[in-house]
């Protein structure tokens, strides 16, 4: 049986800073949904989540509690965007002002959005890097990112090669 | 799973490790004795501490050793089995010599300090700080920001995807992995395209691209891949065309395929095309059999072919019952009569557009189909030379309502020019609100006769209920009969020498209500007591008539409107535009509201 709406739920990130959050923004992580549902018994230890820091945590959180109610992707969405799903490029105004972050932060709220599971988030940071990409050079790529050019002399060679494909319009 | 295979390769390489240790040093031969059973037997049996005997492959050996024989016999069998051993140790050095060569190449390829693990480059990459914080991604996650990124990649800019090799080796090899980046072919390098098809695997394609040449190979490499093509768009701009050849291969997965300049010489792709949705044919030499059809099609599009009669076009339409698009453009051959069957019901169709051809064979087309009174229709004829029986707009009307409903006319349009006619029926009172269509008269001829088309052709059709009328570049005189009755028209507009015929008619017809003396004994000529709005676009200093006149004209008729004229628009001509105050005074007499525009002089 679903739990109340207003029930308060306890997490500590990985630097042992701790939120209470009501369960249902909560629970826009479906890591932490399901970890949820397998407990039957109300319990007042926090859960821990060793993979997000609080910084980081609050942002994820700022991000839950503005889309909260909002449906989640059931499993046949999911299923439908899977690689021939037509990917739009649309990130909401509040998204986008949301993910106007450093870049080290950026990463971060990524990697958190993966681990807990949270996909709209996992999509917006995408976008933001998909978009930040667009329209730039390798070069601009490289300067932008803090990306070392490793290529071995013979890809050097096939890149080369392959730069003279793009002459032939 | 990433962590699963370091810790797979990380134990490999410390199994390796201590072997190359074991190689390299003599004494280090019981540390591989105590990880290896095998040896462990060996060791223990050149001891002579066997625990093991009855599985010892030198069982038979040990076993005459452990006999009690006499001093010479021992110092024999001793010396033997020394020998043996000798040559067993032998043996092993010169099996394990090259492995320890392998591993110890292996080992200098691996950074020199032995207690790392093998891990993905990015990560060590990432945590030396080498690397920006994108490299703490995995790639599951930068693939997803690669495919975005394609997403916002426009179409034919497919080689863009080049650009994300050339990052880094590690972006490299990532994208080259993946094969939904590599199945839009929107390029015309032949190497570029093998690259793109290589890398694409198995996934779906769809292929944009221009054959350079008829012999060029490209055809060939692109139709090579059928079996996985979901949209085909090829082009080519010279002669001959390249012929698309009888193929048996099917395409399964082909949802549009696109044609331009092609020589379509029997049913392509087997005619096996069951998830075929759009066909768009241009410029291609091809008959109306061998245009590859599903019951799936919602597009098709066929402009400048000579493809057939329309009899041939509709027996591939009875196949196409999901048809939403029609549109054919200079596409028959030269019409032949045939006993018509029952119309084909094109239930869904959306649009249908046919222009460019003669007058009856839009009209035999139009009986050989039916289409719902919600299609938007768009015609332009060629007059035909002969006498055609049915009229165009009778013919349009019997398809569009199977049960002759009634179809009326709402807004109007005509327009002629030298050589053209256009009748422009814009929005019909339909059930199904939305509808436009347009017809189109070529005829050929200058200063036709300005209602004879017409009054033939629209006599068909209701247009008492017109809303608004819309009349331009007449060549000869405007026929009052037109203004017969339009009780319910709101907007009239009327421009350049139409708009002069509209007002010497005006004039005249003021004029001989004045000599009459009796109001509203001609009204019939020019009736439309509704109209709100009239669009105007006239060069007002013709010599034809005087401003004042026409001011005048309007003012006793628009004194006999039931609400008065609202709103008059006048369209100056640029070298007009001093006289604007002048003309907006003189008219505000005679309309609530006068605005006036410039155009440039044509």
């Amino acid at each position: 049986m679903a739990a109340p709406a207003t029930q308060q739920i306890k997490i500590r990130c990985n630097d042992e800073k701790e939120f209470t959050v009501d369960r249902d923004v909560l629970e826009r992580s479906v890591l932490i949904k399901n970890m949820l549902e397998d407990v039957t018994e109300q319990q007042d230890a926090p859960i821990p989540l060793p993979n997000v820091s609080g910084p980081v945590m609050a942002k994820v959180l700022e991000y839950c509690t503005h889309h909260r109610g909002e449906p989640l992707p059931s499993a046949d969405t999911e299923q439908s965007q899977d690689e021939t799903r037509k990917r739009t490029t649309d990130i909401s105004e509040w998204d986008q002002k949301f993910i106007t972050v450093d870049q080290e932060m950026l990463f971060e709220i990524i990697l958190a959005a993966n681990y807990l599971d949270i996909k709209s988030l996992l999509d917006v940071g995408c976008k933001t890097v998909a978009n930040m990409i667009k329209g730039k050079t390798p070069e601009e790529i490289r300067k932008l990112f803090n990306i070392v050019n490793d290529f071995t002399p013979e890809e050097e060679a096939q890149i080369k090669k392959e730069n003279e494909w793009a002459e032939d319009r | 799973m990433n962590k699963d295979a370091h810790t797979y390769e990380g134990l490999i390489l410390t199994n390796h490790m201590d072997l190359r240790a074991s190689i390299s040093s003599p004494t280090n031969i019981k540390t591989v004795s105590k990880r290896s059973r095998g040896h462990s037997r060996f060791d223990s049996w050149v001891s002579g501490k066997g625990p093991d005997r009855k599985l010892d492959p030198m069982f038979a050996f040990k076993g005459l050793a452990k006999q009690p024989v006499t001093c010479h016999k021992a110092l024999w069998w001793r010396g033997a089995a020394l020998c043996l051993v000798l040559k067993l140790l032998a043996n092993v050095q010169s099996t394990l010599k090259p492995l320890g060569a392998t591993i110890n190449s292996e080992m200098q390829s691996i950074s020199g300090d032995e207690t790392n693990e093998v891990r993905p480059h990015f990560l060590i990459a990432a945590e030396d700080g080498a690397q920006g914080p994108i490299f703490r991604l995995p790639p599951e996650i930068l693939t997803e920001i690669f495919l975005n990124w394609k997403a916002h990649t426009p179409e034919k800019q497919g080689l863009r995807v080049l650009s994300l090799t050339w990052v880094c080796h590690h972006w490299r090899e990532l994208a080259l992995s993946l094969p939904l980046l590599w199945n839009r072919i929107d390029f015309k390098n032949g190497d570029w395209v093998q690259h793109a098809l290589t890398h694409s695997q198995d996934v779906l394609l769809s292929i944009d691209a221009d054959i350079p040449s008829n012999r060029d190979p490209l055809l060939s490499t692109i139709l090579a891949s059928l079996s996985r093509i979901q949209r085909l768009s090829l082009s080519f701009d010279s002669t001959p065309s390249p012929q698309l050849s009888t193929s048996d291969d099917p395409a399964p997965f082909l949802e549009c395929l696109e044609l331009k300049q092609f020589d379509i010489a029997d049913k392509i792709f087997s005619g096996a095309v069951p998830s075929l949705r759009e066909v768009k044919l241009s410029d291609c030499i091809f008959s109306w059999p061998y245009i590859p059809v599903s019951t799936n099609l919602t597009t098709l599009s066929v402009i400048n072919a000579d493809a057939g009669p329309t009899y041939a076009l509709v027996s591939i339409l009875r196949g196409t019952p999901n048809l939403e698009t029609l549109l054919l453009d200079d596409v028959f051959g030269e019409e032949i009569i045939v006993e018509c069957e029952d119309p084909v019901p094109l239930l869904r169709l959306q649009s249908l557009s046919v222009h460019r051809e003669w007058y009856h064979t839009t009209t035999a087309l139009l009986q050989q189909i039916s289409i719902p009174p919600s299609t938007n229709v768009s015609l332009g004829c060629l007059q035909s030379s002969s006498d055609d029986n049915t009229p165009l707009p009778l013919a349009l009307q019997k398809c569009r309502y199977h049960h002759n409903a009634p179809c009326v006319a709402k807004e109007l349009g005509i327009m002629t020019n030298e050589s053209s006619y256009t009748l422009e029926v814009v929005e019909f009172d339909d059930p199904n609100p939305g509808p436009t269509f347009s017809i189109n008269f070529h005829t050929g001829t200058p200063d036709v006769p300005v209602m004879a088309l017409p009054l033939r052709n629209i006599s068909q059709i209701d247009i008492t209920l017109l809303t608004a009328l819309t009349l331009s570049g007449f060549g000869s005189d405007i026929s009052p009969h037109i203004f017969g009755a339009l009780p319910h028209l709101r907007t009239l507009t009327v421009k350049d020498a139409a708009a002069e015929s509209f007002v010497q008619l005006l004039i005249d017809e003021s004029k001989r209500l004045s000599e009459i003396a009796q109001p509203g004994s001609m009204l019939h000529l020019v009736t439309f007591p509704a109209l709100e709005i009239l669009n105007i676009k006239i060069n007002w200093y013709s010599e034809k008539f005087s401003l004042g006149d026409f001011a005048s004209a309007l003012g006793v008729r628009t004194s006999r409107l039931d609400r008065g004229l609202r709103q008059l628009n006048l369209v100056l001509f640029d070298e007009e535009v001093e006289e604007n105050e002048m003309l907006t005074d003189l008219f505000l007499l005679v309309a609530g509201s006068v605005t006036c525009s410039t155009e440039p002089a044509e």
